[in-house]
């Protein structure tokens, strides 16, 4: 697994993690009654939960942490997925520590599909890097092209303008708006 | 950098607990004076909430998209070979 250093997650990462790792968690998943739909939910989770943790640097940037980590990370999702289906199964303490999974988002609707589009294409892909990838400044100025960090910063701010006035339009507009 | 870009850039560190004391007790005080600086925080906030629902919502559509390929591709048959005989019934 190479080291990605918080830019977006390409896909030789995202494939690099099944070919490494979801083996192993297939087994593991498969010994505990699991069926290989279930597997490959939690496995999705799972890589999901990695990545902002990654983002976060909270994780070691070492390649067999990075392995071990998706496989405890696998493990401590299955449980919860045990959990929630009311099954009962075996965890490690290890696991414990680990935080609370990405919950699956709910499909964006078309209002909030809406809402992003109003920023641009652009806008989004540099929020998208800030707020998401975790990128800094400098590395956020180099990837879109701006003078320093400073400018890529205030670049930032006036995406951020653009969306927070349109959520406040819509609010006004749909009471119910992100209810 | 103009005066609503400062603000909202001072919103953001609010919102992460990252002002310092002397300007976190200034902006709490706008926020009581100003209403429409407590819009706009919160309506930030929500933008944030959107922004991480998206960026997830990106991540997932790229891994079903690999994990699609690994599961179909000739070149990952031994992968695929792999995961059959954990789940022999698939």
């Amino acid at each position: 697994m190479h080291e990605h250093e918080n830019t977006s997650p390409d896909s030789a990462w995202i494939s690099s993690c099944y070919r490494n790792v979801f083996p192993g968690v297939a087994r593991y998943i498969s010994r505990r009654g699991g069926t290989r739909d279930e597997a490959c939910d939690v496995f999705q989770d799972s890589i999901v939960v990695l990545y902002e943790m990654k983002a976060a640097n909270k994780v070691p940037g070492n390649l067999k942490n990075e392995q071990a980590y998706l496989a405890g990370i696998a493990k401590h999702q299955w449980s919860r997925y045990c959990e929630s289906k009311n099954k009962t199964t075996a965890v490690g303490d290890a696991d414990a520590q680990l935080p609370d999974a990405a919950p699956t988002p709910e499909p964006a609707t078309a209002r909030l599909l809406q809402l992003l589009g109003s920023a641009g294409q652009r806008c989004m892909e540099l929020l998208h890097a800030f707020y998401y990838d975790n990128l800094s400044p400098a590395k956020a100025a180099s990837r879109f092209g701006y003078a320093g960090e400073r400018s890529a910063t205030v670049q930032k701010y006036k995406c951020l303008e653009k969306l927070r006035n349109e959520v406040k339009t819509k609010k006004l507009e749909h009471a119910d708006f992100l209810d | 950098m103009r005066t609503s870009l400062i603000d909202i850039e001072t919103a953001e560190q609010y919102l992460a607990g990252a002002l310092p004391p002397a300007q976190q007790l200034v902006f709490q005080a706008r926020l009581l004076a100003e209403p429409g600086l407590q819009e706009q925080l919160i309506a930030q906030q929500e933008v944030y909430t959107l922004l991480k629902q998206h960026g997830r919502e990106k991540l997932r559509r790229e891994i079903v998209t690999v994990q699609h390929l690994l599961f179909t591709k000739p070149a990952f048959a031994k992968f695929r070979e792999r995961i059959r005989r954990y789940f022999p019934e698939t």
